[in-house]
């Protein structure tokens, strides 16, 4: 499990899956959600723009497109729980 | 056929389905963006960019390239107010216009060698060609808090689709008019459109505006675009649901 690393908009911390030496998954045990900011996004809503809450999709995509990386904080996690799993 | 090789510092996959694609047309495009990388890397000492950044070149003997990339990067300065900059600190960067640039003329490229079904993907910025077998080729946009989920899936034939966040390689994209200030908002922006060019550059340039951005794009012709907020709230332009994949 890694550290609580701040993501600059909430905490973040990540857990390492590992199954014969091999990184198996990497889920997210917190990752940020500020509700306490809705209240001044509001005030910046347009009529064109429609909002939803995210879900997760089950269709087979043949490509994806978004941030093929990870933030400094998702590494700082990341690396924590793989040091933890080598001791 | 299809393969991925680690250019740019990045993944870049390309993948032709027409039977008459060959081995020489997917390599042809890998020693593209290698010579892209050579002329453009701002981590490479010897590119041009470096040794234009070095002060060691003069403006009349710069490249061709370089004065494409260095007059549409003018035109997207303007085009953005002034939100999209390549220079800093009196340097060049011209690495968020190069990337969608040379995806696109990969894609011109593979058609001028007679292929019309096919995409190329460059760090998740992708132009996609055509069909998949039969059908359009289906786009998942990541989602920026688990990264092996989508949250959105999308079907393309003949569009670019980029995405800028800050879960890539940590804050790469800053406000020019606020250059120390975290862009903490919104975390991801996929911006769809005519070619991965346009859609990579306002991709970028509305990610500098932070919650405006999406404002930004909605007035903007030929754009569509997804945005995702820090609390996981997506907020999205009045055409983007006709891109939606349907099941």
């Amino acid at each position: 499990m890694g550290s609580v690393a701040d993501a600059h908009w909430g905490n973040l911390q990540v857990k390492v899956v590992i199954a014969n030496g091999k990184i198996t998954d990497v889920p997210f045990l917190q990752y940020p959600s500020d509700h306490n900011r809705s209240v001044m996004i509001n005030s910046y809503a347009d009529p064109q723009l429609t909002s939803e809450a995210i879900q997760a999709q089950s269709a087979n995509v043949d490509i994806i497109t978004g941030a093929t990386d990870s933030s400094e904080a998702f590494i700082q996690s990341l690396s924590d729980a793989l040091a933890q799993a080598k001791a | 056929m299809k393969e991925t090789r680690l250019l740019m510092g990045m993944p870049i996959t390309i993948e032709l389905v027409d039977v008459t694609a060959t081995r020489d047309d997917l390599d042809k495009i890998f020693t593209y963006f290698a010579w892209v990388d050579e002329t453009f890397s701002t981590y490479k000492p010897t590119s041009e960019i470096s040794r234009i950044n070095r002060g060691e070149v003069l403006p009349v003997d710069y490249s061709d390239a370089m004065n494409t990339i260095l007059t549409l990067s003018e035109q997207t300065k303007r085009d953005t107010h002034g939100y999209f900059d390549i220079r800093r600190a009196g340097k060049y960067d011209p690495s968020g216009i190069v990337k969608g640039w040379a995806i696109q003329q990969a894609a011109i490229m593979l058609s001028a060698a007679g292929l019309r079904n096919f995409y190329v993907d460059a760090g998740g910025d992708i132009q996609v060609a055509g069909y998949k077998d039969d059908h359009p080729w289906r786009i998942g946009i990541r989602n920026p808090f688990k990264r092996t989920e989508y949250i959105k899936v999308l079907a393309l034939t003949e569009e670019g689709i980029a995405t800028s966040g800050t879960a890539i390689r940590g804050q790469h994209i800053y406000d020019p008019y606020h250059p120390d200030r975290p862009l903490e908002d919104i975390v991801s922006l996929t911006v769809i459109g005519a070619n991965v060019y346009e859609a990579d550059r306002f991709a970028t340039a509305a990610f500098a505006m932070g919650r405006r951005g999406i404002q930004f794009l909605e007035k903007l012709a030929g754009v569509e675009a997804y945005m995702v907020d820090a609390q996981a709230r997506a907020t999205f332009t009045s055409g983007f649901e006709r891109y939606v994949f349907q099941q």
